[in-house]
């Protein structure tokens, strides 16, 4: 479903040149949970900007369901994003002027979904990430463990073809972030593309595949005895 | 792109614009909101007021010209200083107007007035004559063409059978008109103030009755006596008008009835007919192109100021949003939805400020100008404001509001998003 090749990135600092991406080249069928491990500095999470159409790449072609998406424009990839992609930021990032349920309701009045059915989609959402007494709260009225679970909602709620998540227990105690887990599984038991950046080992021992990236390069790419 | 597509696009981009303005305005802080609001109010007050009165002053002078000295229609002699031959063939000519009301023919002449008992004091003193138009009227007539009667601002107005009374415009007086006017006035009159009125040859001893203040220079430097004792006065029995000021019925064309008074007046070459608006003096017309010029240069400036709030509002906004502007593209939000949603809100201070200052405008300022005119030493200002003036002026700020929202926020939107998102 996504094929990857020869993905290369090099930022430039005045007159040195860093290379965040040597060439990296991978498939990733669907339906496939996939952890990006590594240490801080590695590209993991450079890596999932190229893969989630946030950055564009130096060199080598993202295909997705045998489009070319690193060809995009700008304004084709904000709307690639929409209609296709899910993402979750290791930060929450959800907007503290709107409430839970219409942080939820976005991606769907972007894609033309009436109100009422967009806030009857938002619940459904929050549903599942079981924060059905919280549709009307504030950010600033949530814990943070709520808010990444908000995050989460907005990015299934328009049913993406694949989901990203940077780090998404970064921020959490263990409990938030089981909860979180617990919801990715879910979610790929359902048939959910995820591809997840993470430092914590435990949990990319949950995912179906676990690529180690070291230095730009992939170093491992271990398919997990579990499966769906 | 195709147009049904350009429509979709922009339906869901103004949608989502929308529903995030509306939140973003209900959630925001209101104090800071009801302060741009405030700076938006007088922002447009600004606008408003410094033109309408500037405006209102000068129409304040064509006003009195028209109503107290010309007005609907003004029939002069074609030769200065002459009267109007067959004055009297004129005016049963003016009468068959089919939009007549009424008529004032006025007989005219250079006079002095002179104070005698001051001259008495000292033989020296100067300011104690004063050299003025003297008119003769019929007081009926004249009053039912300018009511000038209610311009009396102390003692009466001058009745049928007058025979040495006048009425004296104030620019004459000096404690009426007070000033920095070089020409000289005569001192300490009252009301039964007895005076020497000088035609050419000619004198007589007069009694003030009545001080006229019109707000028009032209009728305050007057002296007003009945048509009779001028003729007694001129010794001249057969008297023609020097000026006819003729009253229409209201919503009718002046500009026919000059057409008509030139198409039946037989001797329609000795004379001059003006409309109202032509009679106007050069001088007040290009006052009126100057004052409105410079009410809309300082609405202009105060538009320039409204438009850096609006800017800087929006600008400090998008900035401090920057992060969270980057996320809503990260997620699929695009450029245009966001700008929107900044350009609603910027719409949302101006309609707001527009829609207090137009209340105070029209509901407050105005009436109470005119209850309580502006006094100035040549005429009396009204606010003159209009409904169709205030809403384009409104359209401008509101014009000018939606620039100035969407700059700094396309300032924002088109920055990288990953780069938004991760604050580089």
């Amino acid at each position: 479903m996504i094929k990857i090749k020869d993905i290369t990135k090099i930022f430039r600092i005045g007159d040195t040149e860093l290379t965040a991406l040597k060439g990296i080249t991978f498939d990733i069928p669907a339906g496939q949970f996939l952890a990006i491990t590594g240490l801080s500095g590695s590209g993991k999470s450079t890596f999932l900007y190229q893969l989630s159409l946030l950055d564009t790449p130096n060199k080598g072609t993202i295909s997705i369901e045998n489009i070319n998406v690193s060809e995009f424009s700008s304004d084709e990839r904000i709307a690639y994003r929409l209609n296709n992609l899910g993402y979750i930021f290791q930060d929450y990032a959800i907007l503290p002027t709107l409430t839970a349920r219409e942080n939820v309701m976005m991606p769907l009045l972007m894609r033309g979904t009436p109100e009422n059915l967009a806030s009857k989609k938002a619940e459904v959402a929050l549903a599942k990430v079981d924060l059905q007494d919280r549709f009307d709260n504030l950010p600033s009225q949530l814990s943070g463990g709520q808010q990444q679970r908000v995050s989460i909602a907005r990015a299934i709620v328009h049913e993406p073809k694949i989901l990203f998540a940077d780090e998404p227990t970064a921020n959490l105690d263990t409990v938030s972030s089981d909860i979180v887990l617990k919801i990715f599984l879910d979610l790929h038991k359902q048939g959910q593309t995820i591809i997840m950046v993470t430092h914590e080992p435990e949990y990319a021992k949950l995912a179906q595949r676990n690529i180690e990236l070291r230095d730009g390069s992939i170093i491992s790419d271990v398919l997990q005895k579990h499966s769906k | 792109m195709k147009i049904a597509q350009w429509l979709t696009k922009f339906k869901n981009d103004y949608t989502v614009g929308s529903f995030l303005a509306t939140r973003e305005l209900k959630r925001s802080n209101p104090w800071s909101t009801g302060l741009v609001i405030f700076v938006m109010s007088l922002t447009f007050m600004n606008m408003v007021l410094m033109g309408g009165v500037l405006i209102g002053l000068a129409e304040g002078m064509m006003n009195s010209f028209q109503k107290y000295y010309s007005s609907d229609v003004l029939v002069k002699p074609a030769v200065q200083n002459y009267a109007i031959t067959e004055s009297s063939i004129l005016q049963n000519v003016i009468e068959t107007l089919p939009t007549f009301r009424a008529s004032s023919s006025r007989y005219t002449a250079s006079a002095v007035l002179e104070n005698q008992d001051k001259i008495k004091v000292k033989e020296t003193d100067i300011g104690e004559r004063v050299n003025g138009t003297l008119v003769g009227i019929h007081s009926k007539d004249e009053n039912n063409v300018t009511g000038i009667s209610s311009k009396i601002i102390e003692g009466t107005y001058l009745d049928e059978y007058s025979t040495d009374t006048v009425v004296v415009g104030k620019s004459l007086l000096a404690q009426y008109s007070k000033g920095s006017s070089t020409e000289p006035r005569l001192k300490d009159i009252k009301i039964g103030s007895r005076l020497l009125l000088l035609v050419g040859e000619s004198k007589m001893e007069v009694i003030v009755q009545g001080i006229v203040d019109s707000g028009n220079t032209t009728v305050d430097g007057r002296i007003f006596i009945s048509e009779a004792t001028m003729r007694a006065l001129t010794h001249n029995q057969n008297l023609n008008a020097s000026e006819i000021a003729v009253s229409l019925l209201p919503n009718t064309s002046e500009q026919d009835a000059k057409n008509y008074i030139l198409a039946n007046f037989p001797y329609s070459t000795n004379i001059i007919v003006e409309t109202g608006e032509e009679a106007l003096p050069k001088a007040i017309q290009d006052m009126k192109k100057t004052f409105s010029m410079l009410g809309n240069m300082v609405g202009a400036i105060s538009l320039i100021v409204g438009a850096i709030t609006i800017f800087i509002v929006i600008f400090v906004n998008a900035i401090t949003r920057r992060k969270y502007i980057g996320i809503m593209k990260g997620i699929g939000i695009s450029a245009s939805a966001i700008e929107i949603s900044y350009i609603i809100q910027s719409l949302f201070y101006a309609l707001s400020g527009i829609a207090i200052a137009s209340l105070l405008v029209m509901g407050f300022l105005k009436p109470w100008f005119a209850i309580h005119p502006l006094k100035f030493p040549v005429t009396e200002g009204q606010l003159s404001v209009t409904s169709s003036g205030l809403m384009i002026r409104g359209l401008i700020l509101m014009v000018t509001a939606c620039i100035s929202g969407y700059i700094p926020a396309r300032m924002v939107t088109k920055q990288n998003t990953l780069d938004a998102i991760l604050g580089r």
